[in-house]
């Protein structure tokens, strides 16, 4: 019974940290899953796929009402993410354990690197295209007060960047945000908004190609995935709410060096030493 | 929140929102269902082909399940309403790249079954 607790807690835990710096929880749920409540690490990417969907659907309702997500470029690089998320979901299969944590340090280790970086990086102010094109988008910045448009450049390059992204996500049981949104940023000049509504948008299609491969195979555990998918939905509801009140930039530098430390236990288990 | 201009995006929204509801009223319903059942929660997902019966008879492990299939539908949900809506608008190119990821989609399911 503590078990299940601890499920929604991590569940939670991950959905609203996520939700505050930007991130999906699964960079967060796999590594505690299989870390500290002894799932095995394919049944731990499995739920984590399970919960990176409902956290992809809950947040999209509110960026796709408010217009910023980019329906027509989400679709065109989504045909790239679920197509390597397939491949990475068949790969997952044929990896062992061991192999599959160290992928999954290393990972981490990139993730941390972007929350550090996103901080020094601020987003460039860019000239206003007149002309969107058709991949091209006009949203409303509340911040700036104003409709902000932007052309789409570099979509070949977006799309062998996504099909890694979705490979990844396949493999791992994670979003890979951190992947896709500097991509659009800074190859395809995307705004920063639309850019992270956008790739949150993608996420649960892209998650949704590989999970179904899981699920066939029996790896998504009822015990697991639906404690944590409630916990992640409660918790990206939370975190949403709380993210006008808390600074993201502290919360970046901690998160950042929790998956550092997580990075290192990854590791370790991957070597077949297992610290508590 | 105001309501979007562009019916494809509220269409979307609509969607979305219908496919969280139900899938997570279904997850909650299970889990409750479990917990006061008292025995362990189910460590395997119902196969498809065992879902009605399950579902007939309250089964927790049926009706967990089935949230979570529900949850798994609602993204593919939106791509199919995506083809809709750029179809009725005749945007065909958006359309068949709609149409392709529902394809993708479709062909992970059939892989899972051919594994």
């Amino acid at each position: 019974m503590l078990i299940l607790l601890a499920y929604v807690v991590a569940g939670a835990a991950a959905g609203t940290l996520g939700a505050l710096v930007g991130l999906g929880g699964g960079i967060i749920i796999v590594p505690v899953l299989s870390l500290f409540l002894g799932v095995p690490i394919h049944q731990a990417v499995a739920a984590s796929l399970v919960a990176v969907v409902a956290t992809s659907s809950v947040a999209a309702i509110g960026y796709v009402r408010d217009e910023i997500t980019n329906l027509r470029l989400g679709m065109t690089l989504e045909t790239a993410t679920t197509a390597g998320a397939i491949g990475g979901g068949l790969l997952a299969s044929h990896l062992q354990r061991e192999v599959l944590s160290a992928v999954f340090a290393a990972f981490l280790v990139l993730n941390a690197l972007y929350l550090i970086l996103k901080q020094s990086r601020g987003e460039r102010a860019r000239a206003d295209a007149p002309e969107t094109g058709a991949l091209g988008g006009r949203y409303h910045d509340a911040v700036l007060g104003r409709e902000v448009s932007y052309r789409v450049h570099n979509v070949p390059l977006g799309m062998a960047v996504s099909a890694l992204a979705g490979a990844i996500s396949g493999l791992l049981g994670i979003g890979g945000g951190p992947i896709k949104v500097p991509m659009m940023t800074s190859a395809m000049g995307v705004p920063m908004k639309a850019a992270a509504a956008t790739s949150n948008f993608m996420i649960g299609v892209t998650a949704c190609a590989s999970a179904a491969l899981y699920y066939n195979r029996g790896l998504v555990s009822p015990a697991v995935a639906v404690p944590v998918a409630l916990g992640v939905a409660a918790g990206a509801y939370a975190g949403s709410r709380l993210a006008r009140r808390v600074h993201g930039a502290h919360l970046s530098r901690i998160l950042a060096a929790v998956l550092s430390i997580l990075a290192v236990q990854m590791s370790l288990a991957a070597a077949g030493i297992r610290l508590r | 929140m105001s309501a979007p201009r562009d019916p494809a995006s509220a269409a979307v929204a609509r969607t979305l929102t219908a496919g969280v509801a139900a899938s997570l009223l279904a997850m909650a319903l299970g889990y409750v269902l479990a917990l006061l059942g008292g025995g362990p929660l189910p460590a395997a997902a119902t196969p498809l082909a065992d879902l009605p019966s399950g579902l007939g008879a309250l089964d927790p492990g049926a009706v967990m399940s089935l949230g979570l299939l529900l949850l798994l539908a609602t993204p593919a949900a939106r791509v199919a309403v995506l083809v809709w809506q750029f179809a009725r608008r005749r945007e065909w190119l958006f359309a068949a790249v709609s149409l392709t990821v529902l394809g993708i989609l479709a062909a992970s399911v059939a892989l899972g079954r051919a594994e």
